[in-house]
């Protein structure tokens, strides 16, 4: 039984969208808010956390590099400080490389060439300039370094080497790269661990946020809230459609936080190519690097969704 | 059943709008409640329909201690109460449709079963034309049956109205209180606040008076007697 006459009018007139949300939380001021918020966490969080990856990269590289490698240093002066000639420098170096092949702990022993030194001076010295007029003796008293690949890094190793070289120059001096590897490793760690604290920090505050947007949101939209309620929706039911709400919106800002990163780090990549590789390694993403910035964005996005559960059912429980 | 015992009510520091309100409302009963304005009738619909705690007393709803109930039982008390508000509280964003689909999804209930039942009741409040049309694009009376669609579409066990008919013209509200008796008929307990004496003597139900927040039960007939000496028809 219709008991009211159906009058026709256009149907077209005020017609209603897709049926979203029973709140209209897609229609509000803190929209925008929200979305910039989540794009610029996962932005600084996928600096930070880049930055930790690549000082984590770098510090390894260096590891692995000296890994078992000694250095042979002779100063190319005597004991007098008197400049050595070329045949005494080339005497001391035979005499040198030919005991070290022959000690137990190493491997090889390599004598640097003149391109070698040249090479590794490079970004410190004009290496022309290190030569006089006639290209035969040096003007800068460049020592004569022969490399090491040890087959044993022990301190007795260590300390017998240091007796052998003794023997033929007592200038001449052990370097096992520790003392300033290890400034570097601490400087690098000191480095990952304000990366770390910046990515706490950044996650405290985005939290923070997203609360304090989302309790101003149930503020907004007070009466739906309680509407539902007195239609005997549960808490868990208005939760979800706020969570709901929180995940979208935070999932579009961290794609365009995703998108910006990956464009400023390709960019800073792009920038750096052209550096010296002497002290910085490059640094060639790998397929975990790439995983991490596919898990940041998600995991903001998720972030936001449990802060926003926390926000909204905290807040519900001061609602009748 | 629903009891309610030497119910009190205040709003802050501020009087007591309710003082000892006492009454049982049987299961399948049908009541007006009428007072004059500020008597605390919408209190009283917020009581029943538990917008709001009493200050003191005991309330009884369908054999429970509305007091005592947890915020999750609580919740399914309200899905067992249809509420037509005066300013009927349609959701502005949503359909006419979607409005009344609203109890039913938060009951859980199928989709394919709301679209049946929703497109049924809105054909029959006579909005069968306008139901993908928003609230605000309506005129009042259609607005109003809306609401009152939205609340009997659960059948639900207590059906609260304020001012139900309010906005529409008599012949639109004759078939709306049609509407109430037959859902009345099938069980449902029924409490309507109205001003509207004209509607209260054309279907002749029980009164809840209230007046300066104390409340007094009449009976049909005593309360048209009582409605006739005053107009000196007696």
């Amino acid at each position: 039984m219709n008991i009211f006459p159906i009058k026709r009018k256009d149907r077209a007139l005020g017609t209603s969208e897709k049926h979203t949300y029973d709140i209209p939380l897609d229609k509000g001021s803190g929209r925008l808010f929200l979305t910039i918020l989540t794009g610029l966490m996962v932005f600084l969080m996928l600096l930070s956390v880049s930055a930790a990856y690549i000082l984590t990269d770098f510090a390894q590289n260096w590891q692995t590099a000296l890994d078992g490698k000694w250095t042979v240093e002779l100063p190319v002066i005597d004991e007098d400080g008197k400049d050595l000639t070329s045949k005494q420098i080339e005497d001391k170096s035979q005499q040198l490389l030919t005991t070290l092949q022959e000690f137990h702990a190493v491997r090889t022993a390599t004598l640097l060439s003149d391109e070698d030194m040249k090479e590794l001076l490079s970004p410190w010295f004009d290496t022309d300039q290190a030569k006089n007029d006639n290209g035969e003796e040096p003007l800068l008293p460049i020592p004569v370094l022969i490399s090491l690949d040890m087959s044993e890094t022990g301190a007795k190793a260590a300390h017998d080497i240091r007796m052998e070289i003794e023997k033929i120059s007592p200038l001449a001096r052990l370097d096992q790269h520790e003392s300033w590897l290890s400034e570097l490793l601490r400087l690098t760690g000191t480095l990952r661990f304000v990366a770390v604290l910046v990515t706490i920090v950044i996650c405290s505050a985005g939290t923070l946020a997203v609360a304090g947007a989302m309790q101003s949101r149930m503020a907004e939209h007070k009466e739906s809230v309680e509407l539902l309620h007195l239609m005997g929706a549960g808490d868990q039911y208005i939760t979800r459609q706020f969570q709901r709400h929180a995940f979208i919106i935070a999932l579009q800002g961290a794609t365009i936080g995703l998108i910006i990163s990956v464009l400023f780090i390709t960019g800073l990549g792009w920038y750096l190519s052209g550096h010296d590789e002497t002290l910085l390694p490059s640094f060639t993403p790998t397929p975990l690097f790439w995983a991490i910035f596919a898990i940041v964005p998600l995991s903001i996005s998720g972030l936001c969704v449990l802060t926003t559960r926390w926000a909204v059912l905290h807040r519900l429980q001061k609602m009748l | 059943m629903i009891k309610f015992e030497n119910i009190g009510l205040r709003y802050g520091v501020g009087p007591e709008v309710l003082r000892d309100v006492h009454f049982t409302l049987a299961p399948g009963s049908f009541h007006f409640l009428s007072g004059p304005s500020g008597a605390g009738k919408t209190s009283l619909m917020r009581l029943l329909y538990l917008g709001i705690q009493p200050t003191r007393g005991e309330m009884q709803m369908f054999a429970q201690n509305a007091q005592q109930l947890d915020r999750h039982k609580k919740a399914f008390l309200r899905q067992k109460i249809g509420v037509v508000f005066q300013d009927f509280r349609l959701l502005q964003h949503l359909s006419a449709f979607d409005n009344v689909a609203l109890p039913l999804r938060i009951q859980g209930q199928k989709e394919k079963d709301i679209r049946k039942n929703v497109e049924e009741l809105l054909k029959w409040v006579g909005l069968g034309d306008h139901m993908n049309r928003l609230p605000h694009t309506l005129s009042g009376g259609q607005q109003q049956r809306i609401a009152i669609a939205r609340a009997v579409v659960t059948k639900p066990r207590l059906l609260l109205a304020d001012e139900p008919t309010g906005n529409l013209d008599d012949e639109i509200g004759y078939k709306l209180m049609i509407l109430f008796e037959q859902l009345n008929k099938t069980g449902t307990t029924i409490v309507i606040a109205t001003h509207n004496e004209q509607m209260m003597e054309r279907f002749r139900h029980p009164r809840l008076v209230l007046e300066d927040g104390e409340l007094s039960v009449e009976d049909a007939i005593y309360a048209t007697q009582t409605k006739k000496i005053l107009d000196g028809v007696y």
